[in-house]
């Protein structure tokens, strides 16, 4: 027979939102908490992310992610969280059930609160409806870099990456460092996805072509990739000019992530269509009482940093117990925005609000507003949608009318540096 | 004279900073001061944290993540990457231990990144990683 | 050398059909497959639909075939360990002439059950259908079944009857040796049977001008298809067709026993065996699913694919003796129903060839196919179990269709073997949820490394050539720094 066990909390996902979680939730005083991990090993994503950049805003250090991942590691290790690798959760229940499989057997969790912390996954070709055969050697990004950083293996020989997404930028460097020819990033957007430090440090140190409005037209080869057709594109995403042939062995991916919410779904959490990840307030709890989400599986965010702080706010409302909750304040994006995280707002109003910007501004204003009233505003000199906005929600001034607030982006269009042709730069790449 | 442009990626503003040379004398135009003496460290020693993976023997994955103690000097990094290739360690190894010193005479070290415990046993459930 | 009693070229659902078939009577039977696994070239990208009566063409083999079949499908189920989709089918006219062939088709099945429709009644049945539809047929007996599923039944089924089977084994010529035929593969071996059958699908032309035959040659008709996420199940629940045209029955949205949805095929024809997917091609695709459901979700496409039909020109199956040696039988043309009819072509087969002398003695011990335990269909206390049994059982390898290490290892150990990734996937449906291979592809090189014996060189998508990874220290770097 399946076991059951008692819990006060189960969190999903043993990733950094995950141990953050489970650590909250012990700070403020559960004991009964199970943290259910997949893979072999805490630390999810951050495992393979070797590269440095992690922990700026929570430890005033650039550590690389197996690094940041540790300290939550040690960290959990001197509580008494339950800490179960390999084990893969099958179900959640609206009752809160959790139902998990190792190779001990099935465990059957009913604890008082579910966090919800499995991450994101990646944009796959059939997502993105790429053309052409169907031979090895098409990766996402990130599945590349498990291969490369934790297993030791190479994806191939020639690469073209398609996406400026920072894994897929991050991904040209690592891979050039192994030897690998890297032949050109391509971006279908007129500008650049990720960071320009991610530019400058790994395109523009090893002379890596990054072609911008450029997408990848067909895939070629029977058995392995042996090329792909790659083509600028007119504003409206349809091929403009001649294709080119770049041969190549290999193509990666990197063209987005989304919330791996396929459990909240089974759970019946409402999900929100913008961010892709379920409705949550300021204590990252979900409109379903019990049911808390944090990190990636919320929004995907820009920082690990930024899924610590969220995770970190689980605890103290977890430890209040379950409790009748009066309607929140409901936040929803307006103009220039393209999704924001929290939702909804309720008593607690602590933490911060994510804006995620729909274009890039130059001289912008970020406002509130209730009912064509604007409740408060900052200005933001620039900002990119590749790079979250965070506004303190205690120095909001909430409104005592539940209705409706619109988080509204107005600003000047700003011409990024990389948009048009400047850095198209040119490769012995054969017509 | 000889001028090049660096692109400063000191904050998200990005500006593109020229710098000139005459008579082994550097002048900059353009961006903020901090964004200056960025371009000056770029054209005059840039220098990068390499990060990578070494092999490890023993232990419970077979890639054991490192960086170096400092940024390291651009022009070497390949010959970094070189000599790190024939580089092996034994398991155990612990966050933070320095695996090497004074890579190729630069004074900087190489550094663990991640804790890696000994496999005791063959077939261990913790083999996978 | 030992002399079979049939040898078989081709690996995919005819000539495995054939193989079991054979496998009932005392027979020595060879099969050679020219690739790594069965199922590797026109069984394996199609709509998996096992067409009802009312779909048979009539005064044809292929009717013929497609109707033998079908009073087989019971037994052979049974025996396979296989369970179709039972979903039904609606054919929707959107107009009055469209109609007319409603009653063609309901006349031609005579099926218990089956009956026209009023719009009112269709959209009843699949209430997300195009509100447009004039009128419906709906025939209950048109299935859906992995074409996967079924030709590796097939020749898992066969083998444990004592089916031989050799892999990358090219036949390329056959010729007449004192009372036996002598069959030549590419890569040099030799086989002695006392009877030959051509099933090398896209290679049988060749094979037969080879051996000194004329078929005429194959037109390709390729066709695309999308795949739509699991979570998209019950968005509609019966196999919908439009109303067939002359070149084929047009673009349909199916269920599948999976749980996906399947949209396609288009009907283009291509130069050579060309499985390309188009731009184009998946418009005209995405263009006639709507037609059908306006509403149907293709943000959560999660794969694309395409087939390709090798027709002959008359559109019909071609299954004859060669004029050369009279116990060589060739087949070609083998589209569109070819899945539905395998069971009725196999038995087919056998009859001529025990025309031609071929003892066709029925064994007494033949072994049904106990099909492989599937986790995700497994209730708890199951699992459970099985996981007491074999620890393997609890660890998932494939988050997206709930694969466990246990069913992998069992289908690296089955007969045939996987021997790829695409045979892996073909077995355990490894590669083939909604992240299409991102977790399992990150996971199975290395638990294939460490937990199964292989080395990362063995670990292969499909043929020669199809390596997955590389180790590192096999690339010499030739990067610049600036």
């Amino acid at each position: 027979m399946p076991k059951f066990v008692e819990a006060e909390v189960v969190v999903i996902g043993g990733g950094p939102a995950g141990m953050a979680a489970a650590l909250s939730a012990w700070e403020y005083g559960m004991r009964k908490i199970f943290l259910l991990e997949r893979n072999a090993h805490l630390g999810g994503i951050l495992n393979q992310c070797i590269h440095p950049g992690f922990g700026l805003h929570i430890f005033g250090e650039e550590l690389t992610g197996p690094e940041y991942a540790e300290r939550y590691m040690e960290a959990l290790g001197r509580t008494g969280v339950e800490v179960l690798t390999d084990t893969t959760v099958l179900e959640v229940h609206k009752d809160r059930a959790v139902v998990a499989v190792n190779r001990g057997g099935i465990w059957i969790f009913h604890p008082q609160a579910v966090v919800f912390a499995m991450g994101c996954r990646e944009r796959t070709r059939g997502m993105i409806r790429l053309p052409g055969t169907r031979p090895a050697g098409i990766f996402t990004a990130g599945c590349a870099q498990y291969l490369v950083n934790v297993e030791g293996y190479l994806p191939g020989k020639r690469v073209v990456i398609l996406g400026s997404g920072d894994i897929g930028l991050i991904m040209a460097r690592r891979l050039t460092l192994e030897g690998v020819k890297v032949e050109a990033v391509v971006e279908i957007r007129p500008t650049l996805s990720g960071l320009l430090r991610n530019y400058v440090q790994c395109l523009q140190d090893f002379h890596i072509p990054l072609l911008l409005s450029h997408t990848v037209f067909e895939v070629l080869g029977q058995e392995r990739v042996e090329g792909v057709l790659v083509g600028e594109v007119d504003a409206k995403g349809k091929p403009k000019g001649r294709l080119r042939h770049i041969p190549c062995d290999t193509l990666l991916l990197s063209v987005g992530l989304i919330p791996e919410v396929e459990l909240l779904k089974r759970a019946g959490i409402p999900l929100c269509s913008s961010s892709g990840g379920p409705f949550v307030d300021e204590d990252f709890a979900c409109d379903v009482p019990g049911f808390f989400a944090c990190g990636n599986v919320v929004a995907v965010f820009d920082l690990v940093d930024y899924v610590t702080r969220s995770a970190e706010r689980v605890g103290k409302r977890i430890s209040e117990g379950l409790r009748d909750e009066k309607p929140p304040l409901i936040l929803v994006p307006g103009k220039g925005v393209a999704a924001i995280v929290p939702q909804r707002i309720r008593e607690r109003r602590e933490g911060f609000l994510y804006v995620r910007p729909k274009e890039s501004l130059r001289k912008a204003k970020l406002s509130l507003v209730q009912q064509g009233r604007e409740l408060y505003h900052v200005s933001v000199p620039l900002c990119r949608p590749g790079e979250m906005i965070h506004l303190e929600i205690s120095q909001i001034p909430w409104p005592k009318e539940r209705k409706e607030v619109e988080v509204v982006l107005e600003g000047e269009k700003h011409v990024d540096l990389f948009s048009g042709a400047l850095y198209c730069m040119s490769s012995g790449m054969s017509d | 004279m000889i001028s090049s442009r660096v692109l400063c990626i000191v904050c998200p503003l990005g500006c593109q900073i020229e710098v000139k040379e005459k008579d082994g004398k550097l002048s900059f135009h353009g961006g903020c001061a901090r964004g200056k003496s960025y371009a000056k460290q770029e054209v005059t020693y840039p220098c990068r944290m390499v990060t990578t993976t070494v092999s490890i023997r023993g232990g419970e994955i077979p890639r054991l993540p490192v960086r170096t103690s400092r940024p390291f000097p651009k022009d070497r990094i390949l010959a970094l990457m070189e000599f790190l290739r024939s580089f092996e360690v034994e398991a155990p190894v612990k966050r933070g231990e320095v695996l090497f010193r004074n890579l190729l005479g630069t004074g900087i070290d190489l550094i663990a990144t991640r804790t890696i415990h000994r496999l005791e046993k063959e077939g261990e459930d913790s083999r996978e990683a | 050398m030992k002399t079979y009693d049939v040898a078989i070229a081709g690996g995919g659902v005819v000539g495995c059909a054939v193989a079991w078939y054979l496998a009932h009577f005392s027979l020595d039977v060879l099969l050679l497959e020219k690739r790594e696994d069965v199922c590797c070239g026109v069984s394996k990208a199609n709509t998996g639909i096992l067409h009802s009566r009312s779909y048979v063409t009539p005064g044809t083999l292929k009717g013929e075939l497609h109707l033998r079949s079908l009073s087989w499908f019971s037994q052979a189920f049974q025996e396979l360990g296989l369970k179709p989709l039972r979903c039904g089918a609606l054919t929707l006219a959107f107009s009055k002439e469209e109609a007319q062939h409603l009653k063609v088709l309901q006349e031609q099945g005579k099926i218990e059950g089956a009956s026209i429709l009023s719009p009112k009644e269709v959209l009843a049945l699949e209430p997300r259908l195009n509100p447009k539809v004039y009128a419906g047929y709906f025939d209950p007996e048109t299935m859906v079944i992995s074409p996967f599923a079924v030709t590796i039944a097939l020749a898992e089924c066969a083998a444990l009857n004592g089916v031989t089977m050799h892999f990358e084994k090219e036949v390329v010529f056959v010729e007449a040796s004192w009372d036996h035929l002598l069959i030549h593969c590419a890569s040099g071996e030799r086989y002695a049977a006392k009877f030959f059958v051509n099933c090398a699908g896209i290679g049988a032309p060749q094979l037969a001008q080879n051996i000194g035959d004329v078929i005429p040659p194959l037109c390709f008709f390729r066709g695309q298809y999308f795949v739509l996420d699991r979570e998209c199940q019950g968005f509609v629940s019966h196999v919908l067709y439009p109303v067939p045209t002359e070149e084929s029955k047009g673009i349909l949205v199916s269920p599948t026993p999976e749980g996906n949805i399947l949209l396609g095929p288009n009907f283009e024809p291509v130069s050579y065996e060309n499985t390309a997917t188009t731009i184009q091609g998946l418009e005209e695709v995405e263009k006639g699913a709507r037609k059908l459901v306006p509403e149907i979700p293709l943000d959560k496409v999660i794969a694309t694919f395409s087939g390709v039909r090798p027709a002959l020109p008359k559109r019909d199956f071609y299954v004859a003796f060669s004029l050369r040696l009279p116990s060589v039988l060739h087949l070609a043309g083998i589209e569109s129903p070819g899945l539905t009819a395998c069971f009725g072509i196999a038995e087919y087969v056998g009859e001529l060839l025990g025309k031609r002398g071929l003892p066709l003695r029925e064994k007494k011990n033949f072994q049904s196919r106990v099909p492989p335990l599937v986790f995700r269909e497994c209730s708890l206390e199951e699992r459970e179990r099985l996981i007491a049994e074999d620890p393997d059982w609890g660890k998932i390898v494939c988050r997206c269709e709930e694969v466990t290490l246990a069913e992998v290892k069992r289908a690296l150990r089955s007969s045939p073997p996987a021997r790829t990734l695409d045979g892996l996937k073909r077995r355990t449906r490894v590669f083939a949820g909604r992240c299409q291979g991102g977790f399992c592809g990150m996971h199975l090189p290395g638990i294939l490394e460490r937990e199964c014996g292989l080395s990362s060189s063995d670990i292969r998508k499909s043929g020669p050539g199809s390596f997955y990874v590389l180790r590192k220290g096999e690339v010499a770097p030739d990067a610049k720094v600036c």
